[in-house]
């Protein structure tokens, strides 16, 4: 196992650089800078450019600045719409579903291909009429008020992290000792469990300010997450009902539901993660759109001249408002740490997925038996 | 995943029976033929916007972004300010006339409501709503075609060279792939927006840009899967024991494995570039062409002190709307053609 960490580590490094080059290429070349921006040769900036990644100050400098927030929003929405996904899409993928299989799926892909400023503009409308407010600037007062801590995001974060780790372990230890808990135990702990731990450490009340103020960008997203997850369980449904043993469960008499539960359902997971890797970056840059859809008009905005919240009143301190911020100065430094920062989290999280797989999946640890 | 047609159809005539066979699964499948027809009327409107604005259509009044309708007018008393209620009146006066006094009726451009002139009314600055609408169809469709081809020509040729050659040409490959899978492609094209060479992409540029980081990244990944495990059957050896040269190999008995497989791919990635085209005009990035993006810009920029409650929404949710839909069917097809390449188990 550790080998096989190891070995990932080392090849997504080598992937990191090779992606940081290609940025680096991309930046010097085309993008537009003041007069003298570079100076030098395209090696000396390059080399320079590589020794100040290697000190680590941008990952360190994006810790407190804009990435806990973008990364809340991705845990929420991915926590949120990979279950409910997961179930819709089984059902769209199963043979015999009785009806709205298809409606299903076209619902899904409408879901997933949603213009995202369409869908935010939506979401601020719907709120306005029921606030009988101009926007959605009331949401300011959370974030004026200073309560919105990187800090309490990090926390936020880590506590997430260390329940699901711990839920995890939970769940394997007793499955493995043949003890049957319902599904449904494990999620409630998984849902309470941090709610409980933010209540004893007294944070609770900044916890709810943040997601009251994230809550709009986490239902986009979770919006669009939750069509891509659909269409992609219903793929690896229909791949995993081919499988033999479906066939001899249901030529045992197995009910039908159990054999779509039970056999295709759970089967069909692993594939779905290594399917998910893929989506990953596309998540984000949804993520990202909605994120800067959000604070329109701050942007290329006549409208929002002199505000910093845009025409909505409202903004999310996310990494796309560093990317575009620094887009619209002409500073390709800044926009490409942002970049880089994104790349190393998209590296991380297919990391993740991937010892994940490996844990479930015992086929890939041993090489050449793979099928 | 194994998608392909039906193996070892060699002949002309089995050939002919597989293709048929595709087409009536793909006619069974429900969201398949909803892409279709979709897409088949969002060809329409984008091959009738030119034959329109060139015929029947004035292009003074029908261009998306010149043309201009001057019976949208709406006229307008300008009073002395008493409550806000007017005072909203007299910016929108002043907008128009800067010289107006109180008194004066000062004449400004209103949407004009639906009728049959203009079956979609206009947006406040006299612009046709339907002609925006066809104008971005035709530049969506053609940016769109040029992703398509771009990324099954890119995706194809990386995963037949890797996949043939293997080794660390394969290695490279896969590497540069995953790389490129870092980054997130609408991203990079939102950049490009603003390089120094943004002036010259136009629909076509930009999808052949975007078909190529797609092509050689997420959809490579995918093809190449096919590909090595399409190499290792027993037909490819049997084709090189016959004597038959790398080249035959790879084009008649590799790459015709490849094709669903990359078409499905492609047109899964072209769905991620009509999103990313659209926002980068919504940007007003692009800003030398016309697009839905620019649509959706201009309803969302109106200038109006009553706020977003007097934003344009027809505007706004046409551009939306069209954008969506196309992504989507794009996407349907996809799915549809998924179903139509994936034969059923037994009768393998």
């Amino acid at each position: 196992m550790i080998e096989y960490i190891a070995g990932r580590v080392l090849a997504g490094l080598v992937t990191l650089w090779l992606f940081v080059t290609f940025l680096f290429f991309m930046a010097r070349w085309l993008m537009p800078v003041r007069e003298g921006f570079w100076g030098g040769s395209a090696w000396d900036n390059y080399t320079s450019f590589l020794s100040g990644l290697a000190g680590a100050d941008i990952l360190r400098s994006a810790a407190r600045g804009p990435l806990p927030w973008t990364l809340l929003i991705f845990v929420f929405a991915v926590g949120i719409a990979f279950p409910i996904g997961h179930k819709l899409g089984k059902y769209a993928g199963w043979k015999r579903t009785p009806s709205g299989s298809a409606s299903l799926t076209i619902g899904a892909v409408l879901m997933y291909t949603i213009f995202p400023p369409l869908l935010v503009f939506g979401l601020v409308m719907l709120v306005s009429r029921f606030t009988n407010d101009q926007g959605i600037g009331f949401l300011r007062t959370l974030f004026n008020e200073g309560r919105l801590d990187s800090a309490v995001a990090w926390s936020m974060l880590i506590t997430i992290a260390l329940v699901t780790t711990a839920v995890a372990a939970a769940a394997w230890t007793t499955s493995r000792a043949q003890r049957r808990v319902p599904v449904l135990v494990w999620a409630l702990l998984l849902v309470a469990v941090p709610f409980l731990v933010w209540a004893r450490r007294g944070m609770l009340g900044e916890v709810i300010d943040i997601l009251a103020y994230l809550a709009l960008p986490i239902i986009a997203v979770t919006i669009l997450v939750a069509g891509e997850v659909i269409l992609v369980s219903k793929v690896t449904t229909e791949e995993a009902a081919k499988e033999d043993f479906v066939f001899t469960a249901e030529a045992k008499g197995v009910p039908d539901r159990q054999v779509r539960d039970h056999h295709v359902a759970r089967y069909g997971l692993l594939p779905m993660l290594n399917k998910l890797v893929v989506s990953v970056p596309f998540i984000l840059v949804g993520l990202m759109i909605v994120e800067i859809s959000f604070g329109w008009g701050k942007l290329s905005g006549a409208t929002g001249e002199g505000d910093p919240f845009g025409t909505f009143g409202y903004r999310v301190p996310g990494l796309s408002s560093q990317v575009f911020a620094s887009l619209e100065n002409r500073d390709p430094a800044t926009v490409m740490e942002a970049l880089v920062v994104v790349g190393v989290v998209v590296l991380v999280i297919r990391l993740l997925i991937e010892v994940l797989h490996a844990a479930l999946d015992p086929r890939i640890l041993t090489p050449g038996r793979q099928r | 995943m194994s998608i392909e047609l039906t193996a070892g159809a060699d002949t002309r005539g089995a050939r002919r029976k597989a293709r048929a066979a595709v087409w009536t699964r793909f006619r069974k499948s429900v969201p398949g033929m909803t892409g279709l027809v979709l897409l088949v009327i969002f060809a329409a409107m984008a091959v009738a916007y030119p034959i329109l604005i060139r015929t029947v259509w004035d292009p003074n009044i029908y261009d998306p972004e010149t043309g201009l309708d001057i019976t949208a007018v709406e006229k307008l008393y300008v009073e002395e300010v008493i409550d806000p209620a007017t005072e909203v009146g007299r910016v929108d006066a002043f907008l128009a006339d800067p010289f107006a006094k109180p008194g004066d009726i000062v004449e400004v451009i209103a949407p004009a409501p639906t009728s049959l002139r203009h079956p979609l009314g206009t947006d406040p600055w006299g612009h046709d709503v339907l002609a925006m609408l066809l104008a971005g169809a035709s530049s969506a469709f053609v940016m769109a075609v040029a992703a398509a081809i771009t990324t099954a020509v890119v995706s194809i040729t990386i995963a037949a060279v890797a996949a043939y050659r293997g080794g660390w040409i394969d290695n490279a490959l896969s590497n540069f792939s995953g790389a490129l899978l870092l980054l997130p492609v609408p991203l990079l094209m939102i950049i490009l927006g603003t390089s120094t060479i943004q002036a010259s992409i136009g629909p076509v540029q930009f999808g052949f840009i975007y078909g190529l980081l797609a092509g050689a990244g997420a959809a490579a990944i995918v093809v190449r899967t096919q590909a090595v495990s399409t190499m290792r059957r027993g037909f490819i050896d049997a084709a090189r024991v016959t004597g038959a040269r790398g080249t035959r190999v790879v084009m008649r008995h590799l790459v015709p494995h490849l094709i669903p497989l990359a078409a499905v791919a492609m047109l899964i990635g072209v769905t991620g570039a009509i999103v990313a085209d659209a926002f980068v005009s919504f940007l007003a990035y692009g800003e030398n062409r016309f697009s839905w993006g620019t649509m959706i810009n201009s309803a969302i920029r109106f200038p109006s002190l009553r706020g977003l409650f007097d934003t344009p929404w027809h505007v706004l949710i046409v551009g939306g709307v069209a954008v969506s839909l196309l992504a989507a069917s794009f996407y349907l097809v996809a799915i549809g053609l998924h179903t139509a390449f994936d034969t059923p188990k037994f009768k393998r």
